[in-house]
């Protein structure tokens, strides 16, 4: 595949900083070992639907000299694109990598060829596991609306919890958001600006949700799969014969309420101890879904930050938070920042 | 990479950056040395894009849990991007209950510009008081509370040189740097001149300090700012077109994608970033130093992907931000216990590492009432500034040692993610603790919260000297090793008595501005530290190789050079024997062009 220039300091600015250890460090002591590949933004080319992909391989030592190449679906899956030197003053370091091109909202698996073998990445811990058994890697690029860490039934439960936490199924807000979503969509078209959204998923927290505990709060996925599983387990002993994504809003707040209590009838501890620190976490990601950049997969459209200027306005009507200003186009209206 | 420079700077921070500016324009080989990656602004990226973004996600970032074997291993922590990872290099500190816990605090960044690409960027000089405390304290009738052992007036020092012999240096950084302000009624005198750029216009929700201010007949200037509002021709950076576009509120914690904040990339480094005989190398740490007699002969340091090299300057900087440029140094001294040790810790005084400082620091915060609300996020970092509280007579009065400035906040809980993850939390490393336990914030209850609070806060910081006490200091950790093996950072440090009859006066003070201006709704104000929170730092690490005339009482003299070395010169805020009544960073610089001149005739 075509390959972008390679931004060599650009790679070294992370590699250095997440990658670069004692030799004889396992891999599991990597810090922050979700960035890599590096999905990032592309200007050049005025295509705001590309991000920027950079994968990083690292060589056991200076002697390792084997040829590493990368295959995936963002590409041809026989066509492998090889990674060459990261260079530091001039010189060769430990390091290859690559940067393609790939298209925004987008998930793909990939491996690397490390002197024609194939193997996952070592670095990045994302994995699937395809049907006929074998590991790949995988990636997702920025506003991804494709789900990677839950299943339906997960999704349909997390969207009402969600729900109850965020305070926008008021009717004031149900009626700022079908506006904001009709007038974005006109827009989107217009931009070539797409992030798709559901609804039922208040302005994409849940999939907000579904990216984090698939990256950067990997350590949480854990979390979400049991508790979900017991939320799941406690609607249908409540409410048999009924999917617990459909049970009534009542049902959902007194589990709400029972959960922040720490106590919740027909909980299993000896599955997940805290019914309440899983709520926390819910709570706060949910939150930050709500409000992030709309690239990290929440806040579709900026729906989450233009409801809150629509909310809360100062006296005579005015504006208290103008965020477009700031924000880079297509998603806010600064002049001068891109992003 | 050469063999040899004539300079070797270690951190390009506010201590590094400046000596880099002045040296390799008069024409000397200077090599220098980061430990942090290399961020570009958007008009000198490659990719059309800066690495820094307004993007809250960045300045503070997903949950990550501490591994390290301390007392608080498992709990969450919530680094920027260009901190570091605290289970790869953490600062260890000591609780109150004598027990260990890694801290986020006392970083400041890690990043080519070091904490100027983060900081909120308040730009303030000390005043003349702030370098004579010791003649101050020991004048007859001086009286102090919370003394009453009579420690502070022998704790007291004053600095090598007067305030004059700084001014000019002052007024070269702010030329240099890029600074908007306001000289009129500033309690320091501005010799060489008014140097600022305009202000822009200041948030309307400052009235209300403006307004307090005036009630106390209390002078008040804008806050002097590391932004640029208009062209600055000295690092030929364009302005915001117009100043107002400067305003975001994505600026105390961000890196800034524009090159508008000042820090000492785009100000200082950017102007000789293609000058022959400058090269910058990020992404290298420097691991130790090793000396030959009374010269460091090899600076070593491991390449981005951790291949030990080594080169040599005929002189060498330290300017790695205070609490690792003393560990850089115990860590040398470590290695080499008869040759570096007994120069850098001259003959065991016991002074590398000890009278640690930050600030004295606290406030007052509040709510506007309804129906009043602002737009926050149109916005610098601070817009009114008062130096009231340093005039003699006040100290005399109020019977404290030293003084303070005063200035608003304007940028805090400007932005939705931060009015949630500050919310209740004390410090950096209780993020998001008071939100995550308020379960009761949901749906119609946390929309209440937000209309009770969104676009309405308001807060008043002071800065104050602290006590320089002996046993706060910087150790090397007993048993935390960082990622590559070597002693961490140890933090012991607690306030004297005094410092706390101190905070105590001030953020009265900084209460009854909130107050006479009509902000009264949830007030609160106090010290910003609690007996569990010693590490606290307010980003000001300063002290641990003081600078002063007498060897004995000192690791550098008053030039910043290592008393028991040639050429090893220490520029970052460790120097300082007082933290002053400010935020240092422009002290820090304004010094660092002092010893630039030092340099150039000595090499
Ligand atoms: C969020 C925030 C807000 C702030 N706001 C203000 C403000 O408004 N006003 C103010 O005056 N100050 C403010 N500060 C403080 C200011 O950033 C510091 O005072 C200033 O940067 C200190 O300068 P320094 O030279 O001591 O260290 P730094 O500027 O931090 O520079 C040290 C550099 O050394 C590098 N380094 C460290 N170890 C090594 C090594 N082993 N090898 C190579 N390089 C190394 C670091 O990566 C860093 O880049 C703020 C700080 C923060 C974090």
């Amino acid at each position: 595949m075509q390959t972008e220039p390679l931004d060599h300091t650009g790679v070294l600015n992370l590699a250095g900083k997440y990658l670069a250890r004692r030799a004889d460090a396992p891999v599991a002591d990597y810090a922050e070992p979700w960035r890599f590949p590096v999905v990032d933004s592309h200007h050049a080319g005025n295509d705001p639907d590309l991000n920027r992909v950079t994968f990083v391989w690292r060589a056991g030592g200076g002697d390792d000299r084997r040829p590493v190449a990368v295959v995936g679906t963002f590409d041809s899956l026989w066509d492998a694109t090889p990674l060459e030197p990261v260079l530091f003053d001039g010189q060769p370091t430990l390091y290859r990598a690559a940067t393609v091109l790939i298209r925004k909202g987008q998930a793909h698996i990939y491996k690397f060829l490390v002197d024609g073998q194939a193997m996952a990445d070592p670095i990045n811990p994302q994995r699937v596991v395809l049907d006929n058994g074998v590991e790949w890697s995988r990636l997702f690029t920025e506003q991804c609306a494709i789900s990677v860490s839950f299943e339906s039934w997960e999704l349909a439960i997390l969207a009402r919890l969600t729900n109850e936490i965020l305070p926008l199924t008021g009717d004031d807000a149900q009626r700022f958001m079908d506006l904001y979503y009709f007038t974005a969509d006109k827009r989107a078209r217009e931009t070539a600006f797409h992030q798709a959204f559901r609804l039922e998923q208040p302005i994409g927290a849940v999939n907000f949700i579904d990216k984090l505990v698939a990256r950067e709060e990997r350590h949480r996925l854990g979390d979400y799969k049991v508790c979900l599983k017991l939320i799941a387990d406690v609607l249908r002993s409540r409410f048999p014969g009924m999917a617990p994504a459909d049970v009534s809003k009542d049902a959902y707040q007194d589990l709400y309420q029972q959960m922040a209590q720490g106590k919740v009838d027909g909980w299993d501890t000896s599955r997940y101890q805290s019914p309440n620190f899983f709520l926390q976490l819910l709570r706060r990601h949910t939150y930050t879904g709500a409000f992030s950049h709309p690239k990290y997969g929440g806040n579709a459209g900026a729906a989450g930050w233009a409801w809150l200027e629509h909310r809360f306005r100062g006296p005579k009507d005015a504006s208290c938070f103008n965020w477009e200003r700031a924000i880079e186009p297509p998603i806010g209206a600064s002049a001068d920042y891109v992003a | 990479m050469q063999n040899e420079y004539d300079l070797v700077i270690i951190g390009s921070g506010a201590g590094g950056a400046p000596i880099a500016h002045e040296l390799a324009r008069k024409g000397k080989s200077v090599l220098m040395l980061e430990k942090g990656p290399l961020i570009l602004p958007q008009y000198q990226a490659t990719t059309g894009v800066s690495g820094f973004r307004r993007d809250e996600a960045l300045s503070t970032g997903a949950e990550k849990i501490l591994r390290l074997d301390v007392a608080n291993k498992g709990m969450p922590y919530y680094s920027s991007h260009v901190e570091p990872d605290l289970n790869d290099e953490p600062h260890i500190y000591r609780r109150a209950d004598g027990s260990d816990d890694a801290t986020i605090e006392g970083y400041t960044a890690q990043v080519v510009g070091g904490g100027t690409q983060l900081y909120g960027g308040v730009s303030l000089r000390f005043t003349p008081r702030d370098l004579t405390l010791a003649q101050w304290n020991n004048r007859p009738g001086a009286a102090l509370d919370g003394d009453p052992n009579d420690e502070v007036r022998r704790a007291a020092r004053d600095w090598p040189f007067p305030y004059a012999t700084l001014e000019p240096y002052y007024a070269k950084a702010e030329t240099l740097v890029g600074i908007n302000g306001e000289v009129a009624n500033q309690r320091k005198p501005f010799t060489s001149g008014d140097k600022y750029q305009k202000p822009l216009a200041y948030n309307p929700i400052s009235e209300h300090v403006k307004a307090g201010m005036d009630a106390l007949g209390m002078p008040h200037y804008r806050t002097p700012l590391a932004v640029i509002t208009e062209d600055h021709a000295p690092s030929g950076r364009k302005g915001p077109q117009p100043g107002e576009a400067a305003k975001t509120a994505y600026v105390n914690r961000y890196g800034d994608p524009m090159g508008f904040k000042s820090s000492t990339w785009v100000s200082l480094l950017s102007p000789i970033k293609d000058l022959p005989n400058f090269t910058l190398l990020p992404n290298c740490t420097v691991t130790h130093l090793s000396s030959d007699g009374a010269r460091i002969a090899r600076v070593h340091f491991l390449a981005p992907d951790g291949t030990p090299r080594e080169v040599s300057g005929r002189t060498v900087i330290v300017a790695c931000s205070a609490i690792e440029s003393v560990r850089l140094l115990k860590l040398s001294a470590d290695i080499d216990r008869t040759g570096f040790a007994p120069r850098i810790n001259q003959d065991g005084n016991g002074m590398l590492g000890a009278y640690f400082l930050t600030h004295c620091f606290g406030g007052a915060s509040a709510l506007v009432s309804s129906p009043e609300r602002y737009d926050k996020s149109e916005t610098l970092d601070s817009d009114f500034a008062s130096d009231f509280c340093h005039a003699d007579e006040f100290l005399a009065a109020q019977r404290i040692w030293a003084g303070a400035v005063i200035y608003n906040n304007t940028s805090d809980r400007a932005l939705p993610l931060a009015l949630a993850r500050n919310y209740g939390s004390r410090d950096l490393d209780t993020i998001w603790q008071g939100f995550n336990q308020a379960t009761e914030l949901v749906s119609d209850a946390l929309d209440a919260f937000l209309d009770h609070s969104f676009g309405r806060g308001l807060s008043i910081t002071f800065m104050a000297n602290q006590v320089p006490v002996k046993s706060n200091r910087i150790e090397l950790h007993p048993s935390v090793k960082d990622k590559w093996g070597r002693p961490v950072a140890y933090i012991i440090k607690d306030y004297h008595s005094h410092d706390v009859a101190l905070m105590n006066k001030l953020s009265g003070v900084c209460r009854d501005i909130l107050v006479r201006g009509g902000v009264t709704v949830d007030i609160g104000s106090g010290a910003v530290f609690g007996k569990d929170e010693l590490a606290r730092c307010a980003n000001h690490i300063l002290g641990g190789a003081r600078f002063g005339t007498d060897r004995t009482d000192s690791v550098l003299d008053p030039d910043c050079r290592a008393w028991g070395f040639d050429n090893l010169y220490v520029t970052d805020g460790c120097f300082m024997p007082t933290s002053g009544g400010a935020n240092p960073t422009l002290t820090i610089q304004a010094n660092s062009f002092r010893v630039a001149d030092i340099l150039a005739s000595r090499i």
